[in-house]
């Protein structure tokens, strides 16, 4: 065990020594941080120690309640579940009310206790009173409740537990009860978002983001599968394409939004995470529009149809926005000449709008459906392509990753749909098979070539 | 707002939550119509899930020859169906999208149309599914009842000669609820706030 005495001699004398020259300025600091650090771990021990007999008397009490569940009366049942909920509200009230930062941070975690409690209390409640009606109003009861102490509480794991369970809320209507396009779930997204980017917590606006994505991705397959018999073909396939195009569309303008957003600082530190995740998002529906079976080009045809007037219309309403959002943020920027990879990328959504445009009107038995498949494809990679370059002129390695992620997927996956009802099919998976070994190490040298040619400075906020 | 002030306020509006589940329950308890439903025996091939019984009524066929009500449905559909007394349980008289206007004497329940197909029933005497007439399956969120553990399959499948009924109750909104088990007329569970 390290000397109390040993430790605090350093952190007093290290600063004078290196203020007169005695030790140079890095090595003193590297002397402070292994001292620090070993000092930390000297009083991990305990409270680890603490933390783990807390945890088994814990679930010791809990074991012993659930083996002697049925012979408890209903009244002691609710007296126990309401008592350990409201015990671990309590707790975390007085944590909170020190000023010390550790019982700060046992406060979120009896927060998070107390908000796992409600969802269990709601389970119970329901069990001991055989409520059995439609079950994910349950799931969306807990997640409400997590929403009300992120924000009174100022709770950003009970904001992570909202967003978690609200989109399992979500999946559970889309898939156990055919609520295709779940509308229900943006406001409750909105409203979580909302107090994340206001409360500036990273993390959970990371959680958010990835939450609407997941949501997007349950949209889109809920879609495919709701078209068969089983699901009572209640919408068309050939419309998943349409979906994914919004979707495009609709993360483009989040982005844009953001990046505009971003030049008051309106949206603090959660900005640049919804940037990049929004940016993600409209990659992802980007690689999803091209494939073969989006477009009906696989052996498991189906009949492509033109648009119906709604869909045109959400298509427009969707890219004047996105053209909305760009004049803005052109405006916010009128002192900033435009750069060649921001010119660059106008052009580049002037045609992914084209290409959206087109995917509305070509029907089945168009020839003109290969052409889209292998405009939509070609797009993306240059898109890929301007993401590399873009982020290298910028220094953010952010965005060269990203590039080199999404190529390497579209590369990957264009190979199998491109070449996988061809003859002599060996052949060209040995010679792609090589081009892939060949082509993915010499990607991920130019990648480690441009990362480290950026200096490994500190990424800035990444506008394109 | 003081984080503590805010606290409180969350756990008060958690509590209420919970307190609203029990409470609309047993307001269907007190308040509602009580009704007599027959179950029936479920197939035994479905799993035995733990400690609660699955309990299958003979209204949860909803015939599709009833005359009234709405004819075309679809999995998942919400709807409500109109009960009336028989000689001993009550029994179907039609089936609707919206909630009807209804006659005194009759219920409205809540229900979620599980599948639209043909009558599926168990036969003790060949032991196994025999099919009948095309009919509205739909589940009324009644059919699971927790018991104490291993009593439920005897609910389930009655011995020869026993007969099981549940008292249920149905309020004004259309939500149901158990009230009792019965086991040839006599209530072997019953419901109450805090028993």
């Amino acid at each position: 065990m390290w000397d109390r005495v040993f430790l605090r001699k350093p952190r007093q004398e290290l600063p004078t020594w290196i203020e007169r020259g005695w030790v140079p300025r890095e090595g003193g600091e590297a002397i402070l941080d292994e001292v620090t650090a070993r000092a930390n771990l000297a009083r991990f021990t305990p409270v680890a120690f603490a933390m783990l007999g807390a945890l088994a008397l814990g679930t010791g009490v809990i074991l012993f309640f659930a083996a002697n569940w049925q012979e408890i009366s209903r009244l002691l049942k609710l007296l126990v579940l309401f008592g350990a909920m409201w015990t671990a509200y309590a707790a975390g009230a007085y944590a909170l009310s020190r000023p010390t930062a550790t019982l700060h941070r046992l406060a979120q975690a009896l927060l998070l206790l107390a908000v796992l409690l409600f969802g269990a209390n709601i389970m119970l409640i329901a069990q001991m009173y055989h409520m059995d009606r439609h079950y994910p109003n349950a799931i969306l009861l807990w997640s409400l409740g997590a929403l009300a102490v992120a924000f009174l509480a100022r709770s950003q794991p009970a904001a992570v537990v909202a967003i978690a369970i609200g989109t399992l809320w979500s999946g559970t209507e889309i898939f156990e009860y055919k609520q295709v396009l779940h509308w229900p779930f943006l406001p409750l997204w909105f409203a979580l978002a909302a107090i994340c980017v206001r409360s500036g917590w990273r993390f959970a606006t990371g959680v958010a983001m990835t939450g609407l994505i997941i949501w997007s991705l349950m949209v889109v397959f809920s879609w495919f599968w709701s078209s068969s018999a089983w699901w009572g073909g209640i919408t068309d396939v050939a419309e998943v394409s349409y979906v994914i195009g919004i979707f495009l569309l609709v993360y483009a303008a989040i982005f844009i939004a953001v990046v505009a957003a971003d030049e008051t600082d309106l949206l603090g530190r959660a900005g640049l995470v919804i940037e990049r995740f929004a940016a993600f998002g409209a990659l992802l529906a980007f690689y999803g529009f091209g494939r073969r079976f989006v477009l009906g080009l696989d052996q498991y045809n189906f009949d492509r149809v033109q648009a119906s007037g709604g869909w045109i219309l959400a298509t427009v309403i969707a890219t004047a926005a996105v053209i909305g959002l760009l004049v803005w943020l052109r405006r916010a920027r009128r002192d900033v000449a435009a750069h060649r990879p921001e010119m660059f990328g106008w052009a580049l959504f002037a045609l992914t709008v084209a290409m959206l445009a087109a995917n509305l009107f070509i029907g089945a038995e168009d020839p003109s459906l290969v052409w889209l498949f292998l405009a939509a494809n070609l797009l993306y990679f240059i898109v890929t392509v301007w993401l590399i370059y873009a982020g290298y002129r910028r220094g953010d390695g952010f965005w060269v990753n990203l590039g080199f992620a999404f190529f390497a997927a579209g590369l990957v996956t264009l190979y199998f749909d491109a070449f996988w009802t061809l003859t002599g099919r060996s052949y060209f998976f040995m010679g792609g098979g090589l081009l892939l070994l060949v082509g993915g190490y010499a990607l991920e040298r130019q990648r480690r070539r441009l990362m480290r040619g950026m200096g490994g400075a500190e990424h800035d906020r990444g506008t394109l | 707002m003081r984080p503590g002030l805010g606290i409180a306020v969350a756990a008060g509006l958690q509590t209420l939550a919970l307190v609203g589940m029990i409470g609309t329950q047993q307001y269907t308890l007190n308040q509602g119509t009580p009704i007599l439903l027959e179950t029936e025996p479920i197939d035994p091939r479905s799993l035995f899930r733990g400690d609660f019984v699955i309990l299958n009524y003979a209204i949860s066929d909803v015939p599709r020859s009833l005359p009234g009500g709405d004819q075309e449905w679809e999995r998942r559909d919400p709807a409500h169906v109109v009960l009336e007394p028989g000689e001993k349980y009550w029994v179907p008289v039609s089936i609707h999208r919206e909630r009807p206007v209804i006659d005194s004497g009759h219920v409205a329940i809540k229900a979620e149309v599980i599948y639209v197909g043909v009558q599926s029933r168990w036969d003790n005497d060949t032991r196994e599914m025999v099919s009948g007439d095309p009919v509205i399956h739909v589940r009324y969120g009644i059919e699971t009842y927790f018991v104490p553990e291993g009593e439920g399959r005897a609910i389930e499948r009655p011995a020869d000669g026993e007969t099981i009924d549940i008292q249920a109750a149905v309020d004004r909104f259309g939500n149901a609820a158990v009230k009792a088990v019965l086991v040839n007329g006599k209530p072997l569970y019953e419901e109450s706030l805090f028993r």
